[in-house]
C-alpha cells in the first residue's frame, strides 16, 4: 500500500514537470514533421527530415532529463487563465475584423477585455480608456498612416470603421 | 570617406534627421516605462515605419534602438524598477544614490555613460562593419555554410544554463525556416495549401509576435503577480542638480573605457546580448571601486550609491547597441534579439542585411551606421529634456493601460505588413510559442538565429555539396577553404568550451569535497 502510494507520488511529481510535457511535445512534433517531410520530393526532404529527427531526439532528451533530474521542476507560476483570455481576445479581434465587424467595435471590445483582464475594476475607467485608445488608434492608423482595414458594416461612415 | 559622407548626406536630410530625433525621444520615453524593454519598444514602432520611405523609417528605428536602452535607466534610478532589462544593475546603485537626494547626479552619470558607450560602439560599427562586409563578399557556398554554423554555435556556446534547450530552440528556428517553397526545387513544404506560407512564415509578424505579443502576456502575468503581492506605490525622490563635476568625470573615465570595451566585444558576438555585457562590466567596476575607493571617508559601500555601479552597466549596455549591428550589417547574423528585429525593419523596405546591403543600398547602409553615431550625440541633451519634463508623467501611466496599447500596436504592426489578417494569426501563434518557451526556459535567441540563418544554411549546404560532389570534408579543407576551416574550428571550440568548463567545475568540486571529507 505504502509502496503504491510512493509510486503514485513519484508519477505525480514526474508529470508536474513542465519539461516533461514540453519535451514530449517536441518529440511528437519532431516525429510528425519528419513524417510530413517524407512526402516532399527527394531533393527537398533530406534537410527538414534531418532537422525534424534531431528535434525529436532533443525533445526526448529534454523529457528524459526531466524524469531523471532531481532538481525542482521549473514551475509555471503564470496565471494561465489571464494569458489564455488575452490570446482568445486577440483571436476574436482578428476573426471579427475578417467577418466585417470593422476596426472600431472589435478594438473597443478587445481593449475592454484587456483592461478587465489586467484587473481594472471600475467600469467608467475601463470604458474611458477603451474609447480613447480605439479612437487614437483609428485616427493614427487609418488617416495618418493610411493603413487599409477590411471593409465593414460601418464603412459608409468612414473607411474600415 | 566618400561613403561616410554619403551616409551623412542621406541622414542630414531634414525629414530623416527629424525622424532620428523623434526616434531618440520616443525611445527614451518608451524605455522609461517600466516593463517595456527595447524589444517591445522596437516592435511597437514597426507599424509606423510601413508608411515611411526607407531612410526615414530606419532612422526612426535607429533612434528608438539607441535610446530605449538608455531610457531604461530613468525608472531604475527614480523608482528602482528597471525600464529595460539592461538597466537591471543600474537600479542598485542608481536608486541608492537617488535616495540620498542625488537623483540628478545619478541620472547624469547614467546618461553620460550611455552616450560614451554608444559613441564608442558607433565607431566600432563604422570601422568594422564595412570591412567585414568586404571580406564576406568574397564568401562562396562553403564559407557561407561555415558562417551559418559559426553564427548558430556562438549562441549555443554562450548559453550559460541549459545547452540542450539552446539546441532545441535553434532546431525549432531552423525547422520553421524550411516552411515555404524549397529553394532548390520549388516544392512547397509544410504549407498545407496556404498561399500565405508560400514564401515562408512572414518575418515581420513573426518577430512582432515573438517579442511584442509575448511581452503582452508577460506584462499581464506581472500585473497579476503584483496584485497578489500587493504592490506599493513609491514616492519619487527629488531630481536635484544634474551637474557632473570634473573630478567625478575623471574618476569615471577608466570605468567608461573598460565597460565600453566589454560592451563592444560582447556586442559583436552574435547572441551574447546586453545582460552578459552589463554583468561583466559591473563586475570589473566593483573590483576597480574596491581597489581604489572602498573604505575611504565619504565613499559609499558598493551597491549603496557608488558612481561606478551606475557608470559601468550603462556604458556597457549602450556599447552593445551599435556593435551588435556589426555582424548583422556585414554578415546578416543578428548580434542580439533587438538587432534581429532590425531585420524585420529592413525587410519591410525590401532590404536584406548582409554584405550585399553595402553594394545594393549603400546610402541606406552607411546612413544606418552614421545614424548610430548621431543618435548617441543628440541623445545627451534630449535625455535631460525628457528627464526634466516627461519622466514623472511616464511613471504615472498605469501598466494596465499599457497592456492594451502595446497589444493593439503589435496586432496592427503585424496586419500592416501587406494589410493581411493572416499575419495577425502568425503574430498571435508566435507570441504564444514565445511565451511558452519563456516559461519553460527555452531561450528565444537561438530560434531567431535559426529562422534568420535557416534558408542560407540549407542553400549553401546543398550547393557546396553539389559542387564538391558530396564531399563533406570540403568545409574543413584548410588549403582550398581556409576561412571555412577556421570558422568550423572556432565553432567546434564554442561547443567544446562549455563542456570542458563544466567537466573542470565538476572535477574541482569533487576533489574539494574529497579534501573536505578526508580525515
Amino acid at each position: 500500500m505504502q509502496h503504491q502510494h510512493k509510486h503514485n507520488n513519484a508519477l505525480k511529481a514526474a508529470f508536474s514537470k513542465t519539461d516533461l510535457w514540453v519535451g514530449s511535445l517536441l518529440f511528437l512534433g519532431g516525429l510528425w514533421a519528419s513524417f510530413e517531410a517524407s512526402g516532399f520530393d527527394l531533393r527537398s526532404r533530406t534537410y527538414p527530415i534531418v532537422l525534424a529527427a534531431l528535434l525529436s531526439v532533443a525533445g526526448l532528451a529534454v523529457a528524459c532529463n526531466a524524469i531523471l533530474s532531481r532538481q525542482a521542476p521549473p514551475t509555471m507560476p503564470a496565471p494561465f487563465s489571464v494569458v489564455l483570455g488575452a490570446a482568445f481576445t486577440f483571436g476574436i479581434w482578428a476573426f471579427a475584423l475578417r467577418m466585417g465587424a470593422g476596426f472600431a467595435l472589435p478594438t473597443f471590445v478587445m481593449q475592454v477585455a484587456l483592461l478587465r483582464l489586467s484587473g481594472v475594476q471600475r467600469w467608467p475607467h475601463v470604458l474611458f480608456h477603451a474609447v480613447l485608445i480605439t479612437a487614437i488608434a483609428y485616427v493614427l492608423f487609418a488617416f495618418l498612416l493610411g493603413i487599409r482595414f477590411p471593409g465593414s458594416f460601418l464603412s459608409h461612415i468612414s473607411r474600415g470603421l | 570617406m566618400d561613403l561616410i559622407a554619403l551616409g551623412f548626406a542621406t541622414l542630414l536630410q531634414p525629414a530623416v534627421l527629424l525622424m532620428l530625433i523623434i526616434g531618440v525621444v520616443a525611445g527614451l520615453v518608451v524605455g522609461s516605462i517600466p516593463g517595456i524593454n527595447d524589444n517591445i519598444a522596437f516592435a511597437v514602432f514597426i507599424p509606423f515605419s510601413f508608411a515611411m520611405p526607407a531612410d526615414q523609417a530606419l532612422a526612426l528605428m535607429v533612434g528608438v534602438y539607441c535610446a530605449a536602452a538608455s531610457g531604461g535607466a530613468i525608472p531604475a534610478i527614480m523608482i528602482k524598477v528597471p525600464g529595460t532589462a539592461s538597466a537591471l544593475l543600474t537600479a542598485v546603485d542608481g536608486n541608492a544614490m537617488a535616495r540620498q537626494n542625488q537623483a540628478g547626479k545619478a541620472l547624469s552619470i547614467a546618461m553620460t555613460s550611455s552616450v560614451i558607450g554608444g559613441i564608442t560602439s558607433s565607431l566600432v560599427l563604422l570601422i568594422f562593419a564595412p570591412a567585414l562586409a568586404m571580406v564576406a563578399l568574397r564568401f562562396g557556398y562553403v564559407e557561407n555554410f561555415a558562417l551559418t554554423i559559426l553564427g548558430l554555435s556562438s549562441v549555443v556556446g554562450l548559453l550559460s544554463g541549459n545547452v540542450l534547450k539552446g539546441i532545441v530552440s535553434a532546431l525549432i528556428g531552423l525547422l520553421a525556416a524550411t516552411i515555404g517553397f524549397s529553394l532548390t526545387t520549388g516544392f512547397p513544404r509544410y504549407t498545407f495549401g496556404n498561399v500565405n506560407l508560400i514564401e515562408g512564415i512572414p518575418f515581420v509578424p513573426l518577430l512582432v509576435g515573438l517579442f511584442g505579443i509575448a511581452a503582452v502576456f508577460e506584462l499581464l502575468c506581472d500585473i497579476h503577480r503584483e496584485r497578489q503581492e500587493g504592490g506599493r506605490v513609491r514616492a519619487l525622490p527629488p531630481i536635484g542638480s544634474m551637474r557632473l563635476g570634473a573630478g567625478l568625470f575623471r574618476r569615471l573615465l577608466p570605468v567608461w573605457g573598460a565597460s565600453s570595451a566589454i560592451g563592444n566585444l560582447i556586442g559583436v558576438l552574435p547572441g551574447a546580448g546586453m545582460l552578459m555585457a552589463i554583468y561583466l562590466a559591473y563586475d570589473q567596476a566593483s573590483r576597480h571601486f574596491r581597489r581604489k575607493f572602498a573604505g575611504k571617508p565619504g565613499e559609499p559601500e558598493w551597491g549603496q550609491g557608488a558612481p561606478e555601479g551606475i557608470a559601468a552597466p550603462e556604458a556597457a549596455n549602450n556599447a552593445v547597441t551599435a556593435s551588435s549591428m556589426v555582424p548583422l550589417l556585414s554578415l546578416g547574423i543578428p548580434g542580439n534579439s533587438t538587432s534581429a528585429l532590425f531585420i524585420g525593419a529592413l525587410a519591410i523596405h525590401g532590404m536584406v542585411p548582409g554584405p550585399l546591403l553595402f553594394t545594393q543600398h549603400g546610402n541606406i547602409a552607411w546612413m544606418i551606421i552614421v545614424a548610430f553615431l548621431v543618435a548617441n550625440l543628440i541623445m545627451w541633451p534630449l535625455a535631460f529634456v525628457v528627464i526634466k519634463s516627461v519622466s514623472r508623467t511616464i511613471f504615472a501611466i498605469p501598466k494596465e493601460v499599457m497592456v492594451g496599447v502595446i497589444a493593439l500596436l503589435c496586432m496592427l504592426g503585424a496586419y500592416a505588413d501587406g494589410n493581411n489578417l493572416f499575419n495577425v494569426w502568425v503574430a498571435l501563434i508566435a507570441g504564444i510559442v514565445a511565451f511558452v518557451m519563456n516559461q519553460t526556459r527555452i531561450p528565444l535567441g537561438p530560434a531567431i538565429l535559426g529562422l534568420v540563418l535557416g534558408s542560407q544554411m540549407e542553400s549553401s549546404l546543398g550547393n557546396a555539396l553539389s559542387i564538391s560532389q558530396g564531399d563533406w570534408l570540403v568545409f574543413v579543407d584548410p588549403v582550398n577553404h581556409p576561412i571555412s576551416a577556421t570558422m568550423i574550428a572556432v565553432s567546434a571550440l564554442m561547443w567544446a568550451l562549455p563542456i570542458i568548463s563544466h567537466y573542470w567545475k565538476n572535477r574541482s568540486g569533487t576533489s574539494a569535497q574529497a579534501d573536505h571529507t578526508s580525515p
